[in-house]
């Protein structure tokens, strides 16, 4: 009985994680397994130089090393940086999809900071591009104003 | 003084490390998720209704459950039955986590996995287990349970070594490729500790990059090999210490971790820092150290036979 026991769970602990892949009780041990060439980030600055939270404008980093919706229930809360999801097209967005993105998010970013001090007459958002250069890392940056709104805040 | 490598009683005491681990995690806090869902089964609940796996009346069930078979295994009541209801109800409770959850939690898994085969040894063996004379200790830990153990972690790393080898080419040819120093320059990038000496190094050298990495799908890959004999094993074991250890330096901001207990001087929101391998790691390290290097008298034989007649 013992040894059935344990063949059954040797069986088991060996090909369900080959099969099922990522459906708890198994998993697929995936962290780290699709190799990045590129990534990039935002950092969002209110007029005075602040740096603000870019989870408040859906500019966060989702990906963890782990593949985006991999083994999880739920999505991550939406944001632009499309980093870890697979075929994510385009990879790094545009100035006007970062404008456009940012303006739909004024409001409720304003209202997820508190509306604390005085309104933001505009946001500046700071997309920031890591690519190899030659042994190292390179970071090329470039920078989206987005103006408040008419009529909003 | 308590010396646990020399201790007779390891299977009891892995048991109540695991234990307690389990209530542990068992009473993290919980919050059901308003994100939307991914789609698709991710654990054995994904066909339970959603309305279900989001009320905190269940969550707060599963809990109770876990907490209190806990306590009776611990105190060797009902057992094996008290086994396998911990193992159910974690299994539902982390099931529900993962439900409700936007990132992957290998914890669960392992300690789940591990839960298991020692709810198997204490079906086989549950009287002698709880009596308090010799005879109901070590001796009674046979091989197979540690093997087990032994086998769920290395395939476990054997498993995401794989994984990385077919991501990087499918038709299995050349998965070297995974290795190329480029991605790994760019994990550091975004989540590597800013302070660390070797990060920044890292980052400025692809060619010693790559070399690490290639290490780490080399380690990964042959920690199978470690079921095989106890050399193997042990050695597998200081593999696998050195690349916690380099995950931790690397990838944990410890300063921010350290602020964020008070302890240092900044505190800075962890979840923005780059410490979230920071549980994962140190508990999969943890667990390495413990099994993998535990000594071989303490283990059982594989022609021990249950004296409880259960075979």
């Amino acid at each position: 009985m013992q040894k059935i026991a344990v063949l059954l769970f040797v069986v088991a602990a060996v090909v369900v994680p080959l099969t099922a892949k990522d459906v708890f009780p198994s998993t697929s041990a995936a962290r780290f397994r699709d190799p990045v060439q590129s990534c990039y980030q935002f950092t969002v600055f209110d007029p005075n130089g602040r740096e603000l939270d870019p989870r408040w404008f859906g500019l966060q980093r989702n990906f963890a090393g782990i593949p985006i919706g991999e083994g999880t229930g739920r999505k991550p809360t939406a944001s632009l940086n499309s980093l870890g999801i697979r075929d994510a097209k385009p990879p790094i967005p545009t100035a006007p999809e970062v404008k456009e993105w940012v303006t739909e998010r004024f409001a409720s970013a304003w209202e997820r900071k508190g509306k604390q001090g005085s309104a933001w007459k505009y946001v500046r958002v700071v997309v920031t591009v890591y690519q190899p250069a030659g042994r190292s890392i390179g970071a090329d940056s470039w920078q989206v104003v987005v103006f408040k709104p008419a009529g909003e805040l | 003084m308590f010396n646990w490598f020399n201790d007779q009683r390891f299977g009891v005491l892995t048991v109540r490390v695991l234990l307690l681990m389990t209530i542990g995690m068992s009473l993290l806090p919980f919050e059901p998720s308003p994100n939307a869902m991914t789609g698709g089964d991710v654990t054995f609940l994904s066909r339970v209704p959603q309305e279900e796996l989001r009320d905190p009346l269940v969550v707060y069930g599963f809990q109770v459950v876990v907490v209190l078979a806990s306590v009776f295994w611990l105190l060797n009541w009902l057992s094996p039955w008290s086994c396998w209801v911990v193992v159910a109800s974690f299994a539902g409770l982390s099931a529900l986590r993962i439900e409700n959850s936007t990132e992957l939690c290998h914890s669960y898994w392992l300690l789940w996995m591990l839960l298991v085969v020692h709810a198997l040894w204490y079906s086989f063996y549950s009287s002698p287990v709880r009596s308090n004379g010799p005879v109901g200790t070590n001796q009674n830990y046979p091989a197979w349970v540690y093997f087990l153990c032994v086998l769920v972690l290395a395939w476990f790393h054997t498993l995401s070594g794989v994984g990385k080898w077919m991501a990087a080419d499918p038709d299995w040819a050349n998965g070297w490729k995974w290795a190329d120093g480029v991605s790994l320059q760019m994990w550091l990038q975004m989540y590597g500790n800013p302070d660390s000496r070797l990060v920044r190094f890292l980052l400025q050298e692809v060619d010693v990059a790559r070399v690490v990495q290639q290490a780490i799908l080399v380690i990964e890959l042959t920690a199978i090999l470690a079921v095989l004999t106890p050399t193997l094993r042990r050695f597998v074991g200081v593999a696998l210490v050195v690349y916690y250890g380099f995950f931790l330096h690397c990838f944990v901001d410890w300063d921010s971790v350290l602020g964020k207990w008070g302890v240092g001087a900044e505190t800075v929101e962890v979840v923005n820092g780059a410490s979230f391998p920071l549980m994962s790691y140190g508990f999969f390290l943890f667990w390495v150290c413990w099994i993998f290097f535990v000594s071989d008298r303490l283990l059982g034989s594989w022609k021990h036979v249950s004296p409880s007649q259960t075979d």
